[in-house]
């Protein structure tokens, strides 16, 4: 069971990693486009503004997404840094069990906000339903609540905070 | 119950709990409080997709790492190095230029001490600069740059208090000189006083080791022309470096491969974006509710009880942010605090452009204090070496960046004065 779910995550991790730099770059090489098209032939595309404003929420979420595959999220790491390591893995997981419930509430409250949209929703660029553009909300937070998931397994499992893996890591990307 | 709530998320934001979910429960108990539905908290966090400028936080991030990644650093110093390290206190000198150069591409994320600071150490030992002061001075140069354009802290000041990130990025000008000016003197004396080995100004070398740099030298002068000039916007900056640094590596130098390179460093890169973005998404309903709530304004009246003169409200705003930097990354510090303290400043009077220099230095001073000074720990792990020593490596370089820091506060034209004259011209 749980290496299907380790399987699982790594294909998420997959697409979420392949999702984030298509809207990167994509992002990338509009703007540039746009900047040539505005600077140079004092034109340009109304959409593309619209696309990269949304572009970056879908950043927020992708990145925050995969940061949670590495426990790599800010904070503020005042005590951990000074307690006894035999501690070590009750606070993780104490962390891991508070993230949980509050993204399950974010979560709960973003799909009852998209669902809003899709019914009384309006369109952008033409007639592009908004919700097509926020529907990242929802699943960010539900990829979100997934990795914490399964960060809490494997600390759970592990005898030691330091035996835990430090990320989920694709065979494509092994360390030079 | 609201009070075991909120002290339930002080304790976790203590034990490091992410932060973005800190705020997130704090919304939630907030909005929960007031009986307004939970979705309120996603419409302001759908709010970011009504932010135009927000799209230079990925683009100049993504910039910065590529060049952190590729040979950059390298033939940065070698370049500083042919120019000013016949000097005296010359590599130390190098050093600090090269640093600011990098933290100002890359954001003061701790990228310049693991790709620089690995670099310029072993030189600064070779030249027989003491192990101290030599360790102590990469540490500081982790975070110094970041009053300098493009980076990401005045961006992100400038977009969280509604002050104009053109005017920012010309009024963190002159302080960043001042802050290198004075790290450098200090230098110049120390390398005197230990005696270095001094090398010698070669021509040649400067002209090679210029032809190798030539492509990313122009960068800031595209940044600084192109806006400066009036020719493009903050964001359209962001997409022109982001593109031209992607060539210049990716095609020109070759130093990263599309195969081997662009995912790793996008995944990297966006890890950082992502965990700020997310901060910034949660926190815009906790700060707009802080506000609903009147918040700043009541600290106001309390405040207004004890202080009365601008000045005082300096000083205890300068103890207030080096608490919050020595406990906060710079990012979070300046999602969360800045709403609170723009409202208050305004009444004492503080112009938001001047309250923007004082905070970031504040910041980059927090990068410093011990015990959790980020920059502390990295240099710790690079270098290998305790805590303590680095502890007192720095202790020097602290009282310095006090002093500016002093300067910045108190004499609001340094920061002002240059945005003034450039508006007159």
């Amino acid at each position: 069971m749980v290496k299907l779910l380790s399987q699982l995550e790594r294909a998420l991790l997959k697409i979420e990693m392949a999702l984030l730099s298509t809207v990167l770059i994509g992002m990338l090489v509009l703007a540039f486009y746009q900047v040539v098209l505005r600077n140079l032939f004092d034109s340009g595309v109304a959409w593309i503004d619209i696309v990269n404003r949304h572009g970056v929420l879908w950043i927020a979420f992708l990145g925050g997404a995969i940061a949670t595959t590495e426990m790599r999220h800010l904070n503020i790491d005042v005590v951990g840094k000074f307690m006894p390591k035999s501690l070590a893995k009750g606070i993780r997981l104490t962390i891991l069990v508070f993230s949980i419930a509050v993204t399950a509430v974010l979560l709960r409250a973003a799909i009852a906000f998209v669902g809003d949209e899709i019914e009384f929703g309006g369109t952008i660029i033409g007639d592009i339903p908004i919700w097509t553009f926020e529907i990242i909300i929802p699943v960010g937070f539900g990829l979100i609540l997934f990795h914490f998931v399964m960060r809490l397994i494997e600390t759970v499992r592990a005898h030691r905070l330091s035996e835990v893996p430090k990320a989920v890591v694709l065979p494509s990307e092994a360390p030079r | 119950m609201i009070l075991v709530i909120s002290l339930l998320l002080v304790v976790m934001a203590l034990i490091g709990a992410p932060l973005f979910l800190v705020f997130g429960g704090a919304s939630i108990l907030g909005f929960s409080l007031q009986g307004i539905d939970l979705s309120a908290i996603m419409i302001e966090l759908y709010r970011m997709a009504g932010t135009p400028i927000l799209i230079t936080i990925p683009l100049f991030t993504f910039s910065g790492y590529m060049l952190a990644e590729s040979g950059a650093p390298q033939r940065l110093v070698r370049f500083t190095n042919a120019l000013f390290g016949w000097f005296p206190g010359g590599i130390a000198i190098v050093t600090l230029l090269a640093c600011a150069f990098f933290t100002a591409f890359t954001g003061a994320s701790g990228v310049t001490i693991i790709a620089l600071g690995g670099l310029l150490y072993p030189i600064l030992i070779k030249e027989r600069y003491p192990e101290r002061f030599s360790l102590g001075l990469v540490t500081t140069c982790g975070s110094l740059g970041l009053l300098f354009p493009p980076s990401l802290p005045l961006i992100l000041y400038g977009l969280i208090s509604g002050v104009n990130i053109d005017d920012l990025f010309l009024a963190g000008i002159v302080p960043g000189i001042i802050l290198l000016a004075i790290l450098s003197s200090y230098a110049i004396w120390k390398g005197r006083q230990a005696k270095v080995i001094q090398s010698e100004f070669h021509l040649k070398e400067v002209v090679a080791s210029l032809r190798a740099f030539i492509w990313e030298l122009p960068l800031p002068l595209i940044l600084l022309v192109g806006i400066y000039g009036g020719f493009i916007t903050v964001s359209e900056a962001a997409a022109i470096t982001a593109m031209y640094v992607f060539i210049v590596e990716f095609v020109v130098y070759r130093d990263l491969r599309l195969r081997r390179d662009l995912l790793r460093i996008i995944r990297e890169s966006m890890v950082l974006v992502g965990g700020i973005l997310m901060i910034l998404a949660v926190a815009m309903g906790f700060t707009s509710f802080l506000i609903d709530a009147r918040v700043p304004m009541k600290i106001l009246g309390f405040m207004q009880q004890y202080i009365s003169s601008p000045l005082m409200f300096l000083f205890v705003l300068n103890i207030f942010l080096l608490i919050v930097g020595c406990l906060m990354d710079i990012f979070s510090a300046i999602i969360v605090v800045v709403p609170l303290i723009t409202p208050i400043a305004k009444q004492f009077g503080v112009d938001p452009v001047h309250l923007g220099i004082i905070f970031l230095t504040n910041l980059e001073i927090g990068y410093l204090t011990p015990p959790v000074g980020l920059n502390l720990f990295l240099s710790s792990f690079r270098f290998d070496k305790p805590i303590m020593e680095i502890y007192r490596s720095t202790i020097v370089y602290v009282l310095l960046l006090f002093v500016a820091l002093g300067l910045f506060t108190y004499i609001p034209a340094l920061s002002v004065g240059p945005l003034q004259w450039f508006k007159g011209l």
